[in-house]
């Protein structure tokens, strides 16, 4: 029997009203862990093909892992997945917070959303009891409203899940949020949701979590804790979070600025860490047992931008900030801040505005497009405003919610040119031709254009010690060139397999990739002592194998092949115009090809090979397909 | 010996109390080694490891934004207006 899990499934028919439950299957999860392996199973059986992503018959499952409330460092969290209405292929997004706990407290795994309802709902979750209920009165309200509302009725320390406005209006890049500003924001998700007519989960858990062993347990965590906290990275996680990240960037010209046209922004320190840091950050925040705090409250004192509440991460920072040229940092801080409320990827919410402010620069958008407004480089005034109307689908807002991909089909005229996606989804803040890695990986993720889903970080900052445990000797210096193409093959492929099982434990790539402290043999010790399951090294490793494979054949069961896997021809034309990268280009094709014979997927066409998916046990699934 | 920009980044920048500093001298080692007479401990107790000399774990010197690795190392030769910059443990995204 396995321990460390809540142990049950709610499977909640939303057309029928019907919530059961059911007991986790434990061949399954000896074969796809929990958290995101466990939904690629589940989604990869339970969606139909040719089905419109806001359909009822999609699925949407959320899911915490085999570690998620367990004493291993930065063990918060949970996942969400679906098919995605923005890049209509694999969706799955991740958060941090204190809901994923919480769930497994309540004495659940997994909650799978089937069908959807007439009308607004919540679901309530207090330990045995779950229901249904009506959210009709806080249809419309914002996140933070939301949450308000719910911990007021339910109790204050219910924790909360659920879409703001822009998940309601289906914007294609809405967010599931947890803990008011927590986010699942990627793949659009928060809209499959609003298309549910699902607000909200509220969750109150007091049950216990019993380990597998817990003579050794405490014991084991304790080395984990103490080599956490000796790392070197986490003194300077808690001190500026991820945030500055940006002056790195910067520096190694990887931050991208002006639509991705160049990976250097001029007046970078406005809005660097260093200035959060100095002038409002009220303090570090830490989610569920994390030691790395990257987390944080800021706040604006006054002005237009006065808030207090979650602060940017580099992502938000980079995205509403250099990539649309705006050099306001109170600006920044307030449209995450409105993001948050709204429930929004600011990823693909800045990536978009951005792609318009190009257009709009080139002459190819004009006042009569936007209903007037002035979309000219660092405008922040339009940043915010457009922010609202995104989430509201209000005017030139209502394009922009489609993402910078549909929007630029619709639009025509020449804007198709500078739209920064792979696979409909806006490429993440990582310049790849200042990091090759990252060009690769963001093609090769199963939900359109990613950098977390293999977080190629191994020759960012230093990590040969690292890479020589990984992969011994055979591919240094090269693997570890930012620059140089060679070897990222083997790297992302490494990477993704690593990935995708750290995502079904529900820990963080923070301690498990970057820093590299954690790898296989450590979570297989916790797997040991908190569950119970006796896995190897090679059986993790194949395990994160046969997820990212099954990923690949949901994704290849709609139309998808090597031509998909594609970076804007920016990126791979362009030569970078300024700072250490100048000159490069991504060298895609090589990289891919690299990439498809370590995975034993066909070179022309990027399919997983019939002898590939055997090995792992997938091959009745490919042949169902045909 | 030529003369290079030293840019420092976050708890760098603020051991020592200053954005960046000019530094004559001809290699990257010899750019330590100032570094270490004029800041002194706020220095070395910040940046170097004590027993290898070199710099701490996961800390990050790049000439012209290349990692020092990816270069001659410690023996990596400067050129005049070459820029370096010392960076603590920082990476992600």
């Amino acid at each position: 029997m396995i321990r460390g899990i809540g142990g049950q499934i709610l499977w909640v028919d939303l057309t029928k009203g019907r919530i059961d439950k059911k007991p986790v299957d434990e061949d399954l999860v000896e074969k796809y862990l929990l958290g995101a392996g466990f939904l690629s199973r589940m989604l990869f059986d339970m969606i139909p093909l040719g089905i419109d992503p806001f359909s009822p018959k999609n699925v949407l499952g959320i899911a915490t892992g085999l570690l998620t409330a367990s004493m291993f460092p930065q063990s918060s969290r949970h996942v969400v997945a679906g098919l995605s209405p923005l890049t209509e292929i694999w969706g799955e997004s991740h958060a941090a917070g204190f809901w994923g706990p919480e769930l497994k407290l309540a004495g659940y795994d997994a909650i799978m959303f089937l069908g959807a309802s007439k009308d607004p709902v919540y679901l309530n979750i207090e330990n045995d009891k779950v229901d249904l209920l009506d959210a009709s009165h806080i249809w419309g309200a914002d996140v933070f409203e939301t949450d308000d509302w719910l911990r007021e009725k339910h109790g204050k320390r219910t924790r909360t899940l659920g879409i703001g406005q822009a998940g309601e209006n289906l914007v294609r890049f809405a967010a599931i949020m947890n803990d008011r500003d927590r986010a699942s924001a990627r793949a659009g998700l928060g809209a499959v949701m609003g298309s549910k007519n699902v607000k909200a989960v509220a969750v109150r858990g007091t049950g216990k979590i019993e380990v597998a062993d817990s003579k050794n347990y405490l014991k084991q965590m304790d080395i984990f804790f103490d080599r956490m906290l000796a790392n070197p990275f986490t003194k300077e996680r808690v001190k500026y979070g991820t945030t500055n990240l940006l002056e790195l960037m910067n520096h190694i010209g990887r931050l991208p600025t002006y639509n991705m046209k160049q990976g250097v922004f001029e007046k970078y320190e406005k809005i660097s860490g260093e200035t959060i840091t100095q002038h409002y950050l009220v303090k570090p925040r830490a989610d569920w047992n994390c030691l790395q705090r990257c987390g944080r409250y800021t706040r604006v004192k006054t002005g237009p931008y006065k808030y207090i509440g979650g602060s940017p991460e580099f992502e938000s920072q980079s995205s509403l900030g250099s990539r649309c040229g705006n050099a306001n940092i109170e600006s920044i801080l307030y449209t995450h801040h409105l993001a948050n409320m709204y429930g929004m990827d600011t990823i693909s919410l800045g990536a978009t505005i951005s792609w318009a402010m190009e257009a709009w620069d080139e002459g190819l958008l004009t006042g009569e497009d936007t209903g007037g407004i002035d979309l000219s480089w660092g405008n922040h005034e339009t940043i915010v405003k457009l922010t609202e109307m995104i989430a509201l689908r209000e005017g030139f807002g209502n394009i922009l919610a489609e993402g910078s991909e549909r929007a630029a089909a619709r639009i025509g005229r020449g804007t198709e040119e500078f739209v920064m996606t792979v696979k409909k989804q806006e490429i993440a803040g990582q310049e790849p031709r200042a990091q090759k890695s990252m060009g690769l990986a963001a093609v090769t993720a199963a939900r359109g254009a990613d950098h977390l889903y293999a977080f190629p970080v191994l020759d960012e900052a230093g990590f040969d010690v690292e890479i020589k445990k990984r992969f011994g000797n055979e591919y240094l210096p090269e693997i570890a060139d930012r620059l140089n193409p060679k070897f990222k093959g083997v790297m992302v492929k490494e990477c993704e397999d690593y990935m995708v099982v750290i995502e079904s434990l529900g820990l963080c790539k923070y301690g498990t990739q970057i820093p590299p402290e954690f790898y296989y043999e450590d979570v297989a010790a916790a797997l040991r002592v908190h569950n119970g399951l006796n896995l190897s090294k090679q059986d993790l490793k194949t395990i994160g194998e046969r997820i990212v494979n099954l990923n690949r054949l949901f994704n290849v069961a709609r139309g998808v092949t090597r031509k998909d896997d594609s970076l804007p021809d920016r990126l791979t034309k362009e030569p970078s115009p300024v700072g250490p990268p100048k000159g490069q280009v991504v060298e895609l094709d090589d990289m891919l090809s690299e990439y498809y014979e370590h995975r034993g997927w066909d070179v022309e066409t990027g399919i997983p090979l019939p002898e590939t998916l055997k090995c792992l046990g997938l091959e009745k699934d490919w042949k169902e397909l045909l | 010996m030529v003369t290079v920009t030293v840019k420092f980044f976050a708890t760098v920048r603020e051991a020592l109390g200053t954005r960046s500093v000019q530094v004559d001298a001809s290699t990257v080692r010899e750019v330590l080694d100032r570094l270490i007479e004029r800041f002194g401990k706020d220095f070395s107790e910040t940046v170097i490891d004590q027993e290898t000399g070199d710099l701490k774990r996961f800390f990050s010197c790049m000439v012209n934004g290349r990692r020092i690795e990816l270069l001659d190392r410690y023996d990596t030769k400067l050129k005049e207006g070459d820029s370096m910059a010392l960076f603590p443990p920082v990476g992600g995204g």
